[in-house]
């Protein structure tokens, strides 16, 4: 079942002297329980498609259509309630948080915005959600900014899943992490994927991460998605230019150290 | 193995209020190219900013360092140092060329006009495109993996012996960190420069270094030739570096690629 579908979505900057179109024409649709990875450059526009589809932004052109409304033309109420069903996880949480707000401020959030939980119920809510992301409740009472990095996007986790969301979208969440934590927060978010039957739109550079995590992909490049298929088919035969690069530029571990390197170097572009 | 280049005894880094490097020990060799490895804190960039005397005033330093020349290199002159965020390297009101010109008119004694024409050639040879036209550019101009390109050029200005690269391809995307690598990988060969990478990333250390040290909490847990390291490594921690590893290659942690 398609839970979210784009369609033709499109948007531009203008900034000081020139357009930028960050998005152009974009289509793709992602079903129910399933994980689409977006990969591309850096500027290629992933971003951009995360505001879009969150609402942070309008877009210039497009339809997006999500579990069956027009959810560009929704409004109020309406808008309100059908908001808590999409959730998001960026790469810098103490930025997308209130400094010196408690890890369960930030947690009962949106339940307060949403009212998704009756409020005597939401201290036992907060420390089931924070249980869920593998902390013990104890971290209810801690100001996020005490908090490691992977604490904090385990918290992110928790936040993103309290209004029990469809479709949770990551901006490039877990970019930032040191190696063993990535993989533990990429474990927990397959296994509460599969508990909860959210979807995920998962953003990143790095298709090594995206491959571990996404059914299908999408490759971005210049605004565009060039590309979008099954994640093995993709990684093995990639289409596209940008899709050949990412593959190309993603870096084994060479056990026998550099005599075996095969970094590979494709024309720098040329951007001023 | 020959005399080092530099030899680093039982050093300890504090700053204010924590231990940041403990009990040190560590040699350089001339001509090597030396990868750092460890998580973020566990003292990696302490470590370059020593021996690049960069450390805070307040910094507390305890042991030796001693170079074989009998003096510290000077930063700028003997050594290059390229960070991560090119805003560290790069003048932002300052034009690409005179960025690039000011090392080398400074270390290498040139007038102005030959300190350009030096610059110029620097950025050709960091395989900057057009680069006339990015002499009168500023660094907010170019793209990142550009201004990287751009603080390279700036670094090896002076044709310093010693070239210190700190996580100088951690913020940009794989495809532009694979450029970057493989320019480093060619300037460290044509100059023989002695280099010192720091990574976060143990699979960009096996594609360019001979020798890798491990760091983890400010200690020193291993350090060996790269492919010992990497195919035999003895230290727990290194070995759950390798494992932990994602490539092209590695086990999907959902059914591979198939939907719901
Ligand atoms: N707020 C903004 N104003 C102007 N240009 C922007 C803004 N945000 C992004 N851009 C530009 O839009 C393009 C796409 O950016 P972005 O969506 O952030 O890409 P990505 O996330 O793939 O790196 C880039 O050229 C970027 O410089
Ligand atoms: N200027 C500073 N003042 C206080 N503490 C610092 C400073 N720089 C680094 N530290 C601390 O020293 C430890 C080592 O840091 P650093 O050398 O930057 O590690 P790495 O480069 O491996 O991430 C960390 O705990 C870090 O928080
Ligand atoms: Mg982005
Ligand atoms: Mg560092």
């Amino acid at each position: 079942m398609t839970l979210l579908s784009v369609e033709n979505l499109r948007r531009r900057y203008v900034s000081t002297g020139r357009d930028i179109v960050a998005v152009e024409n974009a289509t793709f649709s992602i079903a129910a329980g399933e994980t689409l990875g977006i990969a591309g450059a850096s500027g290629s526009g992933k971003s951009t498609m995360a505001r879009l589809l969150l609402g942070l932004m309008p877009p210039d052109a497009g339809k997006i259509t999500f579990e069956g409304q027009d959810w560009l033309s929704l409004k109020g109420k309406d808008l309100r309630r059908q908001r808590s069903r999409m959730q998001m996880v960026f790469q810098d949480v103490l930025g997308a948080f209130h400094p010196t707000a408690t890890v369960g401020e930030t947690i009962g959030d949106p339940i307060r915005v949403h009212r998704t939980v009756p409020k005597p119920q939401r201290t036992r809510e907060i420390a089931r959600l924070l249980e869920r992301v593998g902390l013990s409740s104890d971290f209810a009472g801690r100001p996020v900014y005490e908090l490691s990095g992977g604490q904090r996007q385990r918290v992110a986790i928790a936040r993103a899943i309290a209004t029990r969301p469809s479709l949770v979208v990551l901006d490039e969440a877990v970019s930032a992490l040191d190696v063993q934590v990535r993989n533990r927060i990429l474990e927990l978010l397959v296994e509460l994927q599969r508990e909860e039957n959210m979807s995920y739109l998962f953003i990143s550079h790095d298709l090594a991460v995206l491959r571990a995590v996404s059914h299908r992909l999408a490759i971005m490049d210049a605004g565009r998605i060039v590309e979008t298929g099954h994640t093995s088919d993709i990684i093995e035969q990639p289409q596209s230019a940008a899709g050949r690069a990412l593959v190309a530029a993603t870096l084994r571990l060479m056990p026998g150290g550099r005599q075996t390197n095969t970094i590979q170097q494709s024309e720098p572009t040329y951007d001023i | 193995m020959n005399n080092p280049l530099c030899r680093i005894t039982d050093l300890s880094v504090g700053y204010r209020d924590r231990t940041a490097l403990t009990g040190l020990s560590l040699d350089i060799f001339s001509g090597e190219r030396l990868a750092i490895v460890g998580e973020s804190g566990s003292g990696k960039s302490t470590l370059a900013r020593t021996l690049a005397g960069l450390l805070p005033d307040d910094a507390v330093f305890a042991g030796d360092i001693r170079w074989s020349s009998g003096q510290t290199p000077s930063l700028g002159r003997d050594l290059g140092f390229v960070f991560q965020d090119t805003s560290a390297s790069l003048n932002p009101v300052l034009k690409i060329g005179e960025q690039v010109a000011e090392g080398a008119k400074r270390h290498l004694r040139m007038t102005w006009q030959a300190a350009y024409a030096h610059a110029r050639n620097l950025l050709e040879h960091v395989r900057i495109p057009n680069p006339e036209a990015v002499m009168n550019a500023y660094p907010h101009q170019l793209s990142g993996g550009q201004r990287q390109r751009v603080a390279i050029a700036a670094a090896i200005a002076s044709r310093p012996s010693i070239l210190i690269a700190d996580e100088a391809t951690s913020a940009l995307d794989t495809v532009v960190q694979a450029q970057i690598v493989a320019l480093l990988d060619t300037l460290v060969s044509e100059a023989a420069m002695t280099m010192i990478f720091i990574t976060h990333d143990i699979a960009l250390a096996s594609h360019l270094a001979d020798r890798i040290a491990v760091f983890k909490d400010g200690r020193l847990v291993e350090i060996g030739p790269a492919a010992d390291i990497l195919s035999s490594p003895k230290d727990e921690y290194t070995k759950s570096l390798i494992e932990g590893h994602y490539d092209l290659a590695s086990t999907p942690l959902i059914s591979a690629g198939r939907r719901p």
